[in-house]
């Protein structure tokens, strides 16, 4: 518990400290030889009713903090190499740690005016839907929280989405008005830290897994854009399979989970209006300790509209339904409704608040909530980030 | 030195007709689709203060890049393209987003909406999986940076050349 707080409080001060920097001299980014350096950082107020959502946000909760440095360099027109540190606090589901995000080097084999091929080798980012690659940058993605319905933020399963430690292939193709584009990633195996095992199987399950680990991850993504972008459409794939080695007082066991899934994504731009839909499906095979084939297909689907005053101040809304048993969509579905705004008062500057109805507990975190969770919250969330 | 390859006079307004939409009512917002595509698909290269600007590509002088077609500059301006066909690596140069000249760069030449560009790019800076454009803060640095490295792209306002080149050096080159 003390290191926690530590922790958190390094990063609070670390955060201040670019933050003060960033005040007393902004620039875009940092040159180090040919490395050029961006960073962000960003720190939220979440206040709420029903459960808590990252910390006591039920008395209101400052434990939803965001930070990443990363360097890109150019060794050649052929070799990229490029690396993020990022440290996330979110309530008990994130400790502060921090993470190696991605690494790797980018080797583009085949360049013309048209099309182009590369791999890149280390530890890469997962394209899945549109925002999976930058999930945890306030400045990219579309409010202060993730859609849950898609994107699995508060339920323990957005580590396993992150990134793959393996190679990833990707390729595109231009003409007059259309660039199409598509990766794959494939994986090796890994281990899946502990704190990771106690978001998806809860702490008291998680406790007698001695050892989980994640087995090759494929993601793909093929994906256009239309017209200089303002229509964007994409499919992405996971395939992943996770390992859990079971000691109870009485046995030891293993259970593996498969899981499957896709997202359908869409996206028009207007001089003044986006509008974002994704429609994901997750079907989920456990074999093992409890019964063998067994498996429940996860549903997810949001629809966003964001309409812009100004350039830099813009509303929000969306829609989401997500149900963790498509069989049994009463019993386990949620819905939410958020309504927010965003303010860019400066090109590294953002404040973004949003107002959050859930009916469901999709994107609750229950280990935010020991006493149980509740059918209902509402979510006052404000958030302040800076980028360079 | 630096060669020139686009000149283009822009005008035109863009519609606003989508103000009056309730933002928040789906079934609006999925009409308002067919409606939003006709009404902005013109471009405008107004600046905020109304003057109509034209505009130029320009590179550093170790690059003959022949014809930049609308394709190929947004290749290179989304980070996809990262060398020359002399395989110098490109490297991107820009004004800040808000700056009006940019605006009028993403609107004009690019025919993309400044805001897309920057989703493309800060996917690329928080990824990994492009060199991020340098930005600068104004003209001024942005033709000296251009000038001075090698392999630079940037872009320029033609009566900004007027008023502070004079030199014959500085004509477009086609």
């Amino acid at each position: 518990m003390n290191l926690h707080g530590n922790t958190v409080r390094g990063i609070r001060t670390a955060a201040a400290l670019i933050l003060a920097a960033a005040l007393v001299s902004p620039v875009y980014a940092y040159q180090v030889g040919d490395v050029q350096i961006h960073g962000f950082a960003s720190q939220a107020y979440l206040l709420s009713d029903g459960n808590n959502i990252y910390g006591d946000s039920q008395r209101g909760s400052t434990e939803f903090t965001e930070l990443g440095i990363n360097g890109n360099w150019q060794a050649n027109s052929k070799l990229n190499v490029a690396g993020q540190l990022i440290s996330r606090d979110a309530g008990a589901t994130d400790n502060g740690a921090v993470k190696v995000d991605y690494l790797f080097a980018d080797y583009k084999a085949i360049e013309s005016d048209e099309t182009g091929l590369g791999f890149r080798f280390g530890r890469v980012r997962n394209a899945f839907g549109f925002y999976n690659e930058t999930r945890d940058i306030l400045f990219t993605r579309p409010s202060i929280f993730m859609p849950q319905a898609v994107y699995f933020e508060g339920n323990g399963l957005r580590e396993l989405l992150f990134s793959s430690d393996g190679v990833q292939l990707y390729s595109y193709w231009d003409n007059d008005d259309q660039n199409t584009y598509l990766s794959i990633t494939m994986g090796r195996d890994k281990s899946i830290p502990r704190d990771v095992v106690r978001n998806i199987l809860g702490p008291r399950f998680a406790s007698a897994v001695r050892y989980a680990r994640q087995l090759n991850p494929v993601y793909s993504q093929l994906g256009t854009n239309l017209n200089g972008g303002k229509t964007r459409l994409a499919l992405s794939t996971l395939a992943i399979a996770l390992e859990f080695d079971i000691h109870t007082p009485t046995a030891v066991s293993e259970m593996t989970l498969d899981a499957n899934g896709f997202v359908t994504s869409i996206q028009h731009n207007l001089q003044q209006w986006s509008f974002t839909s994704e429609y994901s499906q997750v079907s989920v095979k456990y074999n093992g300790l409890f019964s063998s084939g067994a498996g429940i297909t996860v549903e997810g689907l949001y629809a966003q509209a964001q309409y812009r005053f100004t350039p830099r101040v813009s509303a929000h809304s969306r829609i989401e339904y997500s149900t963790y048993d498509r069989d049994n969509r009463n019993e386990q579905d949620s819905s939410q409704l958020v309504l927010g705004l965003r303010w860019t008062p400066d090109p590294q500057w953002i404040i973004a608040t949003d107002i959050i109805g859930v009916r469901g507990t999709g994107g609750i975190p229950g280990v935010d909530n020991p006493q149980g969770t509740n059918e209902r919250t509402e979510i006052f969330s404000v958030m302040v980030g800076y980028r360079f | 030195m630096a060669s020139w390859y686009k000149d283009k006079s822009t005008g035109g307004v863009v519609s606003s007709s989508l103000r009056g939409v309730q933002w928040f009512s789906l079934l609006i917002l999925i009409a308002s689709l067919t409606v939003g595509s006709n009404s902005v698909a013109q471009v405008s290269g107004e600046t905020p203060s109304g003057e109509t600007q034209s505009i130029r590509v320009f590179t550093h002088d170790s690059i003959q890049a022949g014809e930049l077609s609308t394709a190929k500059l947004r290749a290179i301006f989304s980070l996809r393209k990262r060398s020359w066909d002399n395989n110098i690596p490109i490297r991107v140069f820009v004004l800040p987003d808000n700056h009006p000249l940019h605006e009028n760069f993403c609107k004009s030449l690019l025919k993309v909406y400044p805001y897309v560009l920057r989703d493309q790019w800060d996917r690329a800076i928080f990824s990994g999986i492009g060199t991020p454009p340098t930005v600068v803060k104004n003209i001024q640095q942005l033709k000296q940076a251009v000038e001075n490295t090698p392999g630079a792209i940037g872009y320029i306002a033609s009566n900004y050349l007027q008023t502070h080149a004079g030199s014959p050096a500085y004509e477009p080159a086609r």
